[in-house]
């Protein structure tokens, strides 16, 4: 098993007049989890699609393991998109579906399918047609997870979860990953729910990259800060605020800043506690409307 | 949230490590064989059936097994509508190339028209035998080139031909609306379908009205069979040619509702 990494130059993607995707140059690292975020119609579906060879790019490349995706036949059966939409035979059991995926994936296991089998209460001998919205999305996971595909995509998979089923997603997917280490991407509104799993991030804005950063190097632009209100108030003064939270007279803000040791120890003094950004608040103050010096100012660049 | 319900995918099976293009092949004439049983068991039915309802009441002396063949030619090709707009998304998400694809579905289409034909053929001569031992007449009515004494090698042959043209015609207009939608699909069939009728047409003619039949030995009667086997092999290869060209460079994308 070898991670395949993803480069793009100039990738751009149109749908008639519509440009889904923009001229995007990023890299996505092989052998790590990346988050694939941005807002409903910001290109990454597009963009996974064009990975797993679903599309043809409209200009540009895209290279995955330092090879072009598009029929590619030595390629193709490493590379794994799993999109909401379920691309599974409607009028095959579940069962059936599973076995094409295992003659299909050379890595597929079937100890993993059968245990996340269990875990979704998934019964084998039913038809995609007649599965809820959860329990589609749950069998695109097993198929995901069993397949240990070198790079795996998951596009919005978690679609109809519950909460409950969402973590046991998100534990079966790292107890693998770290048992049978590979490229996963995972795209996602659910951004509080998959942080703690990423360790590297892709944001996307309108059909153009914002930015493709290691998650410890984004999060360590910004800080949150919490402590009595004036405190608060006073420490944020000329930075650059990413949210605000009140409760009584205790206030917590996120900013963007990056503090010498000195301005730790005054903080602490001042009695506040300072903590990690939270990815969410980050992406929602680098996707706002006229976000182009917040991502700037984010990478740390002038 | 977590039972164990002891799931299993089936222990016993092994697993099938084909090259795509078979195992596209294999998994597409299983799933159509599925449905074909069907489909056989209610022709055996009506041809084992009707001869006695029709004798009840009248002489015996029209095949009906000959009238099975418009449903051997229709019955398929929609199914391979189907199979052709739904299939492929599922094919190249389990990381197969668009053209294993087109190859597989291709040696789909012709193993199960050559099925077809041998069914088709072998149940005429049946058919004919049955009749015989009965006491009842056996014709085939508006017979185009068949004859009452046709040999199975003729029979068989021309139902390939059909068959074959019906089946990639039915891939290639599942194909066209699946990449261009609605407008084109219905737009294009003349060219897209047609070419299944055009056979059926050739086929069931008894007049000879087909251009260039005396090249073909034609007597004045029906189309010759060396014409419907070149019209057929012409039509059948520029149906794949199409077929080829759009499925092999369609885009996949998301599944609506």
């Amino acid at each position: 098993m070898t991670a395949l990494g993803v480069q793009a130059r100039g990738l751009t993607a149109r749908y008639g007049r519509t440009t889904a995707l923009d001229g995007v140059d990023l890299d996505i690292p092989a052998g790590a989890i990346t988050g694939l975020l941005g807002r409903n119609g910001s290109g990454k579906t597009t963009f996974a699609s064009l990975v797993a060879a679903f599309r043809r790019p409209s200009a540009g490349t895209v290279l995955v393991g330092g090879e072009d995706p598009w029929e590619n036949e030595d390629l193709l059966p490493r590379v794994l998109l799993v999109r909401e939409s379920g691309d599974v035979l409607d009028s095959e059991s579940l069962r059936a579906n599973l076995r094409f995926t295992e003659d299909c994936r050379p890595a597929f296991s079937r100890d993993v399918a059968e245990r996340l089998l269990d875990t979704f209460e998934l019964d084998l001998s039913t038809k995609p047609q007649k599965l809820s919205r959860g329990q589609r999305s749950a069998f695109g996971i097993v198929q995901a997870v069993a397949a240990r595909a070198d790079l795996t995509i998951l596009d919005e998979v978690h679609l109809g979860l519950d909460a409950p089923s969402r973590y046991a997603f998100y534990d079966a997917l790292l107890e693998d990953y770290v048992a049978h280490p590979r490229t996963l991407v995972l795209s996602s509104h659910l951004i509080g729910e998959i942080e703690r799993l990423l360790e590297h991030v892709v944001v996307l804005d309108r059909g153009r990259l914002l930015l493709a950063q290691d998650v410890d190097g984004l999060t360590s632009r910004g800080l949150a800060v919490t402590g009595p209100t004036r405190e608060v108030e006073r420490f944020v003064v000329g930075r650059t605020v990413l949210g605000r939270q009140q409760l009584g007279g205790t206030a917590q803000a996120t900013v963007l800043a990056t503090l010498e040791d000195a301005e730790v120890a005054d903080a602490r003094a001042a009695g506040l506690e300072l903590g990690p950004v939270p990815l969410q608040d980050l992406f929602v103050h680098l996707t706002a409307d006229g976000a182009t010096d917040a991502v700037r100012e984010t990478r740390g660049t002038s | 949230m977590t039972t164990s319900t002891g799931t299993r995918l089936g222990s016993a099976r092994p697993v099938r490590r084909q090259g795509p293009v078979l195992r596209t092949a294999a998994s597409l004439t299983g799933w159509f064989a599925q449905i074909a049983l069907w489909y056989w068991a209610l022709v055996l039915v009506a041809v084992l059936g009707v001869p006695f309802v029709v004798g009840a009441v009248g002489d015996v002396s029209v095949s009906v097994l000959w009238f099975a063949r418009q449903s051997g030619v229709w019955f398929p090709f929609s199914v391979l509508i189907g199979v052709a707009a739904t299939y492929p998304p599922v094919h190249v998400a389990q990381g197969m190339t668009r053209r294993a694809y087109v190859k597989g579905a291709l040696i789909a289409a012709v193993v199960l028209a050559a099925a077809f034909a041998l069914l088709m053929a072998g149940g005429l001569l049946a058919e004919r035998a049955w009749y015989g031992a009965m006491g009842w007449d056996w014709s085939l009515q508006d017979q185009g080139w068949f004859d009452p004494e046709i040999t199975f090698g003729s029979l068989f042959v021309a139902y390939l031909a059909t068959f074959a043209v019906s089946y990639v015609s039915g891939l290639l207009v599942g194909t066209v609306y699946a990449a261009a939608g609605g407008w084109w699909g219905t737009l294009t069939l003349p060219l897209t379908a047609g070419p299944s009728l055009l056979m059926t047409i050739l086929v069931g003619n008894s007049n000879d009205w087909v251009p260039f039949s005396e090249l073909f030995g034609s007597d004045g009667g029906s189309t010759p069979l060396a014409l419907v086997l070149t019209v057929g092999l012409v039509l059948a290869l520029a149906l794949a040619a199409a077929f080829w060209l759009i499925a092999a460079r369609r885009a996949i994308p998301p599944r609506r509702g």
